[in-house]
């Protein structure tokens, strides 16, 4: 009949649209899956992911409210009078550091976990991925926990005596790990360089010899890119961390710091400057240095670095402040601070930034004889400090006495002065040798500064544990 | 054929000005700005300024100086009507040209529409409808910035005494408290959103049968929305803080192309006996969309010569993003007039499958219930009373991309390319959330259509809510993605219309509407979170268990009361915790629409009425660490500090120093017309049907305690929850228009 037909008609033209448009589905147009990643990693992609470690190490080094800009103004290196946030003095200097405050005190937290876990990720994917020879994954292996140690390093000095979690999953979802204690992160720490020195010997050993790492390493890192060289920058870094845990008490670890310095890229009368970096560049998809502040408007020197140099011979201050410092036609404040003073460590914005540099291996070494504070120990620290004093500050030779005591303050000024503003050290150091009291409290208009000696666990972090771990809301200073 | 022609003229004017603090004398401005006696620069510079007899400082309006522009605007518009039985048309052109109070700011718009309606024998009839419109949006430098350049956060830190304005020869003083001139920045720079839009749509139905009782009918619908947008920012390195990053100039283009199209099938049938007792309908279809999104971003730094074209910077970063939308879904309904239509049922479900969902293939159910009954002259004073209630389900879809975990494959570290696990991963079941509504109501009209009534109670659930569950970021991923809780709605809705005087020639119609809702998240799955602000020690928005989502949170000091009221145990006196600090949600809102007629003459006004709300105005933040809120120096009788230090003292431990009410009354339209005489239209153009003058002004008048510029503002823009942040916005603009109406 006729309705029916033209019912039947309807119905039909219906269900063929239906059928039609069944699939409905549209994949991931911006990014690859990370599921692929895991269940079938391809070369390329184990290749591209170890680079991106050192894209993540790098994130949160340079912003102006980053690693180095706040650890430099909890260590009195630098101001920030950012006009637009008046927290760089209020809570950075005033306080208390606010582990409700994500761009502040809850900073320098999520982006080296995030690394973390890519490490993990990579760690993961070598034992599946194809086409990749042992030797290059044994190289991988190492470089990747070497990145991983330096990421628990950058965390472990902003909580310091807090502790921090040790993830062992790479699934988010699970619960999140315990918090550790200082001590256990510093071992895992240990853990990690070892771990990753055997992996680059293991790649070595499985070739014959020394070979350039299969994946592309950011310019920072040049002069560093095969499994031998890479492996002193490793053991530069447990040269560090050994020196820390001698100055926490652990005095076999000084010897452990010399034990590593004699396998890293120590070199008393070559470049100061030979070292590790973070690299910037103005391509798509690059990040600048944004500690290049060329007309301060925001990041300052702290005017107690000029008026605590020492003076050479003619005169003039520190060689290392006057080239890193340069005084500004007027001063600039902010809520009752005042400097005159800004950086000009950094010349651009594509400047890098040091990891860690032979200046500072000179230095640890010299610490490492301090600590074990044996007459022999101290004249090798002494000859060390000299080397720094006159190719690094131009100043003269150290004439003052020799006891552990004071190479130590000498230790300290030239750390502060050779590592400036590059990595929170003075901070760091003054925390390690319960120095921090020495810090001034400038006033503001409202209050005078206070010291911290860590930073709270960011809110985000403390919320979903229950109970919430010790560390969790405010950290007040002193 | 029926021909109508608009043109209107009228200027915008700044409308409330946020003001600042006067410096008596250099003695005032050097307390202020170079205390420490090592600030000599400073206090010279000052002293420079403020050399008016007696050390006075000038005192110049910095606010005007940016915002005192009285642009000329005008609209017109032309539309053409008519057909015959079979063919119906409707075109119509505007132009609209809105200037702005700032320079370089201001809106534009050209628009031409075509509507046809044609039948096609006697069964088919087709309806077109088109429009294509091109819009250009200067929008200048407003909201909150980290760079010391959007305009009110450089005249938060610039003192009345420093003159900001244009010099002879057309350059600009330099600002010596923030290395910024925003009356420069406005000149020199350019932000403009040029959009050009076709929306267009095609109707055909076919009434396939039509005898006796049966009609049935099949109707297809397709739409189409297409897109081109292009943002292009300028910002030339003559600009004063164009050098500070070290890449004096910088040029932004933003290219998004945007296509959503949509087709729709139904079949309806409506059943009819012959005893006109009742009629049923039934109606089923399937609708299907697609919807396409392609945004690519440049920003170039560095600019060569000062060239605006992207590719004169030595620093360009480039970004792409993409979405692609599918939806398909069916529906059923069943309607049912019965009681010389007095009664209506309607039942329906609607089945919908999206790609936004983890499962593209499963299909959700909606069902949806309503009834109504009208008493016809129940009582005297009633003409008619409409009792309704509904029940109706509906769902929110996921956004695209929030099923998806990626890997971010962008980066690049020193110029060579690398991957990094994305920060964000989705839950393996995300679905729409659910949404489900009863209303219930009374629509009545009263007194021989004098009056009319309708109220509206309504409760809505929302379940399996779209959330970012904030992980723990030692797991490496912040957010997950996840449905669950629940969302409470309950609200009253209420509108009156009155025709309080009814002459000859004098008529009045008064409206009111009122409207009041409160919502409360009765469960959350997972622990309380952020939706945005900038963090508890200045205010922000948490979304928590048992509170209402749109409350604002900040550090507060618990005093002698708190410790006694016993809520806060471990707790002292002078404690700083987190709490309820305001909530962005008014207590309710009522409109007043007025319209007086009389003889040839009519007056239009609409005030609008908000009650309660907070907003947390930051722009007096900025301003206090300033010193420059009108009020800072201003004494507090028996103490040393002053209104302004008073209030920076509780900053970040009594975050509520800078909430406030937001409660408004706006007198948003005023418009009186003059209706030309027929015989006067006529003597001057036989052709004329009718004439119309009308002058009118907007947003004349707004009463409210705030203190910031203007009480509905939101930096971070059209939120559903994070809104009535105040940080630096564009300053608010009244405006008067004269019309000429012609119809011909």
């Amino acid at each position: 009949m006729k309705t029916l037909s033209k019912y039947s008609l309807a119905a039909c033209l219906g269900f063929a649209v239906l059928a039609a448009c069944k699939d409905l589905d549209v994949p991931n147009l911006n990014s690859p899956d990370l599921g692929d990643f895991q269940n079938n990693p391809t070369r390329s992609q184990v290749l591209s992911v170890a680079t991106g470690l050192l894209l993540g190490t790098r994130t949160g080094i340079a912003p102006q409210n980053g690693y180095v800009s706040l650890l430099g103004i909890v260590g009195r290196e630098s101001y920030n009078f950012d006009p637009a946030d008046p927290r760089f003095v209020t809570e950075m200097l005033l306080g208390p550091l606010d582990g409700g405050s994500p761009a502040f005190g809850g900073n320098l937290w999520a982006n080296p976990y995030r690394n973390i876990r890519s490490a993990n990720l990579e760690l993961a994917a070598l034992e599946k991925v194809p086409l990749v020879n042992d030797a290059e994954k044994e190289s991988m292996r190492g470089f990747t926990q070497t990145i991983q140690a330096l990421d628990y390093l950058k965390i472990i000095s902003t909580r310091d005596s807090n502790g921090a979690p040790i993830p062992t999953s790479i699934d988010p979802l699970a619960p999140p790990a315990p918090v550790a204690s200082r001590d256990s992160v510093y071992a895992h720490i240990v853990r990690l360089l070892d771990s990753a020195a055997k992996h680059l010997d293991s790649a070595t050993t499985l070739t014959g010899g020394a070979f350039a790492f299969p994946f592309a390493l950011s310019p920072g890192f040049d002069g560093f890119t095969s499994t031998a060289s890479f492996r002193k920058a490793n053991r530069a870094l447990m040269a560090r961390v050994q020196a820390y845990k001698g100055s926490f008490g652990c005095a076999a670890c000084w010897d452990s710091a010399l034990t590593a310095l004699s396998g890293s890229f120590i070199a008393p009368s070559g470049d100061l400057n030979l070292g590790v970096y973070y690299s910037y560049a103005t391509l798509s998809g690059d990040e600048v240095n944004a500690l290049f502040d060329p007309n301060a408007r925001a990041i300052l020197t702290h005017p107690s670095i000029v008026a605590d140099a020492q003076l050479q011979a003619g005169g003039a201050k520190d060689d290392r402040v006057v080239r890193k410092v340069a005084t500004l036609s007027a001063p600039k404040t902010a809520q009752g601070l005042s400097s005159q003073y800004q950086f000009v460590i950094y010349g651009s914005n594509i400047a890098p930034i040091p990891i860690i540099r032979n200046e500072e291996l000179i230095l640890l070494r010299a610490e490492a004889n301090i600590g074990k504070g044996g007459v022999a120990d101290l004249a090798a620290a002494v000859a060390d400090l000299d080397t720094i004093r006159v190719r690094s500050g131009k100043l003269p030779l150290y004439s003052g006495a020799v006891t552990q005591a004071a190479l130590l303050d000498e230790l300290l000024y030239n750390r502060r002065y050779s590592l400036m503003f590059e990595g929170g050290h003075r901070w760091i150091d003054a925390r390690r040798y319960g120095r921090l009291g020495t810090l001034p409290q400038d006033a503001t208009t409202t209050a005078t500064a206070k010291r911290f000696t860590k930073f709270p666990f960011p809110a985000f972090e403390c919320d979903p544990r229950s109970p919430a771990p010790l560390g969790c809301g405010t950290q007040v200073g002193f | 054929m029926d021909r109508r022609l608009l043109q209107r003229f009228g200027f915008f004017e700044m409308s409330n000005e946020f003001g600042s603090r006067t410096f008596a004398d250099a003695t005032e401005a050097i307390a202020a700005y170079a205390p420490a006696p090592k600030d000599s620069e400073t206090a010279k510079l000052v002293n420079s300024i403020c050399n008016l007899p007696g050390g006075a400082c000038p005192t110049y309006n910095l606010e005007e100086q940016l915002a005192s522009e009285k642009p000329l605007s005008y609209e017109t518009a032309l539309s053409i009507s008519g057909g015959t039985d079979n063919t119906q048309y409707f075109a119509s052109a505007t132009a609209k040209d809105d200037g702005g109070i700032i320079a370089n700011t201001g809106f534009k718009r050209q628009a031409v529409r075509l509507n046809l309606d044609q039948r096609l024998g006697s069964r088919v009839r087709a309806t077109l409808n088109t429009n294509y419109t091109h819009t250009v949006a200067q929008r200048g430098l407003t909201n909150n910035d980290n760079t010391g350049t959007s305009f009110y956060v450089v005249l938060s830190a610039t003192p009345s005494f420093v003159n900001l304005g244009k010099l002879p020869g057309d350059t600009f003083a330099l600002n010596p408290f923030v290395p910024s001139n925003p009356v420069q920045t406005a000149a020199l720079m350019k932000n403009d959103e040029d959009v050009w839009r076709f929306i267009g749509s095609l109707n055909a139905q076919w009434d396939a049968v039509q005898a006796g009782s049966h009609y049935l009918r099949f109707i297809a619908t397709g739409g189409l929305d297409q897109f081109s947008q292009q943002n292009s920012l300028f910002f030339p390195p003559e600009l004063q803080f164009e050098p500070n990053d070290g890449e004096p100039g910088t040029s932004l283009l933003t290219n998004s192309d945007n296509l959503n199209f949509n087709v729709n099938a139904s079949a309806v049938h409506t059943y009819t006996p012959s005893s006109n007792a009742f009629s049923a309908t039934t109606s089923i279809g399937l609708q299907h969309a697609h919807r396409e999104l392609n945004v690519a971003r440049i920003t170039s730094r560095n600019l060569t010569a000062g060239q605006e074209i992207v590719s004169a910077g030595t620093n360009i970063q480039i970004t792409e993003e993409r979405s692609e939308i599918k939806d398909l879904g069916f529906f059923a309904q069943e309607e049912f007039l019965a009681d010389q239509q007095r009664l209506l049922l309607t039942a329906g479900i609607r089945a919908d499958q999206s790609s936004l969902n983890a499962d593209a293939t499963k299909l959700y159910y909606f069902p949806k219930a309503s009834g109504a009954y009208r008493f016809r002259n129940p009582t005297s004073w009633i003409d008619e009373l409409k009792v309704r209630g509904a029940y109706g389900e509906s769902g929110n879809e996921p956004l695209y991309g929030q099923k998806f975990t990626g890997l971010r494959i962008t980066g690049k570290v020193g110029g060579v390319a690398g991957t990094v696990a994305g920060d964000t991963t989705g839950a393996k079941d995300l679905r729409p959330e659910r949404d489900r509504e009863f209303e219930g109501g009374i629509d009545a009209t009263l007194w021989g259509s004098r009056a009319n009534l309708e109220f509206t109670v309504y409760q809505k659930n929302v379940s399996d809510l779209l959330l970012p569950r904030q992980l723990a970021p030692s797991g490496g991923v912040n957010f997950e993605i996840v449905n669950g809780g629940n969302l409470r709605t309950r609200g009253v809705e209420a509108a009156l219309g009155l025709v309080p005087l009814q002459k000859s020639d004098l008529t009045w119609l008064f409206r009111t509407t009122f409207s009041l809702n409160r919502s409360l998240i009765t469960e959350l799955p997972l622990s309380s979170f952020i939706a945005g602000g900038f963090g508890a020690s200045i205010g922000e928005f948490r979304i928590e268990q048992g509170a209402s989502p749109t409350q604002m949170v900040g550090n507060d000091t618990l005093t002698t009361a708190d410790i006694a009221s016993g809520q806060y145990p471990g707790h002292a006196v002078g404690d700083i915790v987190v709490r309820k600090i305001g909530d962005a949600n008014p207590d309710f809102r009522m409109s007043f629409t007025n319209d007086i007629t009389y003889g040839r003459l009519s007056l239009h006004f609409l005030l609008d009425w908000q009650h309660g709300s907070d907003i947390l105005n930051l722009t007096r933040l900025l301003y206090d660490f300033g010193q420059v809120t009108p009020d800072y120096a201003n004494p507090i009788p028996g103490k040393t500090e002053t209104v302004g230090e008073h209030r920076l003292a509780g900053f970040q431990v009594v975050s509520k120093n800078y909430v406030e009410s937001a409660t408004f009354l706006k007198l948003r339209e005023v418009t009186l017309t003059y209706d030309l005489p027929a015989t006067f239209m006529h003597s001057l153009w036989s052709g004329a049907r009718y004439g119309r003058l009308s002058v009118s002004g907007r947003n004349l008048l707004t009463s409210s305690p705030y203190t910031g510029l203007d009480p509905e503002v939101s930096n971070f823009g059209n939120q559903a929850v994070a809104r009535n942040i105040d940080v630096a916005p564009f300053p608010p603009s009244r405006s008067f228009w004269f019309s000429v109406e012609l119809g011909f």
